[in-house]
């Protein structure tokens, strides 16, 4: 490859290619190692942002959590005799390097996993009998948000963001999975999360890749709307089983579901029903 | 769609998600607008997956919708200065589909190669993809000029990519950079 080549693909890759150079490049293109070397330039670009963007939460999540969990190996208060000196060295150093394992062992066994961060909350009171967040607070896999009132964005590690409207209660289950027990959510999934669950007491929406809003009251009966993409209602039957044929509702569509007929029902789409932070 | 076929595709667009991701923002450079089309692809794919021949490849039938999405994206845009030929888009989507098969391997190697990067360059990659900066922010976060940042990244990519090379022979045979 060509020096002028690299540069072109490089200034590409940054939106920084001028006009001329845009041209130059669309022409050499056309010839096909010049389209490999770019396609893989691209490939590792793309790559990168990915890999880095996403490092780049956890290691935020990774570090408060640490701070929070700090477990140290204290090694204060170990006075070693004068004459035996160097054996109390040896001793310390291999007592601090057995409780380091011994710890980064037990840390690592029992640290729990976060598995999304609230990142943003706006005029929320939750139910203090339950976990209290605050703005950028890790959740683990388990706990439940129990909004009373106001809106609170969470961003889910595996990249989807759901925006809760109080009253709503909400169990994080994993990076994809997370079981509403009551109130209303508006979920976006990026691609990298498709299959991203949201758990309902006789169903779960799975998304394909979207952003919808799932209103779930006190009788379980929901709606669900939604804006974008696909979604797949799967909904279970009175023995417990999934319905073979899970319904997908597309961007523009909306439905009901009653809790005690189960059966999903066409309602007017409401572009008003998205739920955004204020 | 059965519902052990639904979760069928959502196993192999996870693999091939990396691979459509990149064809695409090749095409589509803002990365936000690449999602939106990304997103296209997936519904798209969704209601004809029953069409899906298992025995080819699901990557290299998922860069077919791509290019269609990528296409209809541009007509509707048609006045975005800096557009490919068609004639382009398609070629493009062939080379991508001869990358498929790698894009697994690049990007565990990748994700090994990074940990070893270090100081600067450990840095300038960490702003432009972790914060998503421009180099001229980059330049004002690690002073340095704009020009001295898009040659530190450029040198970081050639390095990370010579890794690569390394742990994945087949990525780009031949290449001498």
């Amino acid at each position: 490859m060509t020096p002028e080549l690299n540069s072109l693909i490089e200034d590409h890759l940054d939106g920084e290619l001028t006009d001329a150079g845009f041209d130059a490049l669309s022409n050499a293109l056309y010839e096909e190692g010049a389209r490999r070397e770019f396609a893989v330039k691209w490939m590792i670009h793309s790559l990168l942002h990915d890999l880095v963007s996403q490092r780049h939460f956890e290691a935020n999540t990774l570090a408060e959590m640490t701070a929070a969990n700090d477990t140290r190996v204290n090694g204060a208060g170990v006075v070693a005799p004068r004459s035996r000196f160097w054996i109390g060295i040896v001793s310390l150093a291999v007592v601090l390097l057995v409780s380091a394992t011994a710890g980064m062992f037990v840390y690592h066994s029992f640290r729990p996993s976060a598995v999304a961060m609230l990142t943003q909350t706006a005029n929320c009171r939750w139910d203090e009998a339950g976990k209290v967040p605050v703005d950028g607070a890790l959740l683990k896999a388990g706990d439940t948000l129990h909004l009373l009132e106001g809106h609170a964005l969470v961003t889910f590690t595996s990249g989807a963001r759901m925006v809760l409207e109080g009253p709503t209660e909400l169990v994080l289950e994993s990076p994809s999975v997370a079981t509403l027990s009551g109130g209303a959510v508006n979920g976006r999934v990026p691609s990298q999360a498709v299959g991203f669950e949201v758990k309902l007491p006789f169903g779960t929406v799975v998304d394909l890749g979207t952003e919808f809003a799932i209103r779930l009251r006190p009788d379980h009966s929901f709606n669900v709307q939604v804006f974008e993409g696909m979604v797949e209602l799967r909904l279970l039957n009175r023995e417990g089983h999934f319905d073979e044929s899970p319904l997908r509702i597309s961007r523009g569509v909306a439905v009901k579901v009653d809790a005690q007929l189960r059966q999903p029902e066409s309602i007017a789409y409401d572009e008003g029903q998205r739920i955004v932070m204020p | 769609m059965k519902f052990q076929r639904s979760e069928r595709f959502v196993v192999l667009w996870t693999a091939a998600q990396p691979t459509i991701a990149a064809y695409i923002r090749t095409l589509v450079p803002d990365f936000q607008q690449a999602e939106e089309v990304l997103q296209r692809v997936a519904v798209r794919m969704v209601r004809k997956f029953d069409e899906y021949d298992p025995t080819r490849s699901f990557a290299g039938w998922a860069i077919g919708f791509a290019k269609k999405e990528v296409l209809y994206y541009r007509r509707q845009r048609a006045t975005d200065k800096h557009r490919f030929s068609d004639a382009v888009v398609e070629q493009l989507s062939d080379t991508f589909q001869q990358l498929v098969e790698e894009a697994d391997p690049v990007r565990e190697a990748l994700a090994r190669c990074v940990e070893q990067l270090e100081g600067r360059s450990k840095l300038v990659i960490e702003l432009r993809y972790g914060h998503n900066l421009t180099s001229a922010k980059i330049a004002e976060k690690m002073d340095l000029s704009a020009g001295a940042v898009r040659m530190l990244l450029s040198r970081v990519r050639l390095l990370l990519k010579e890794c690569i090379e390394r742990r994945v022979p087949d990525l780009n045979p031949g290449s001498s950079n």
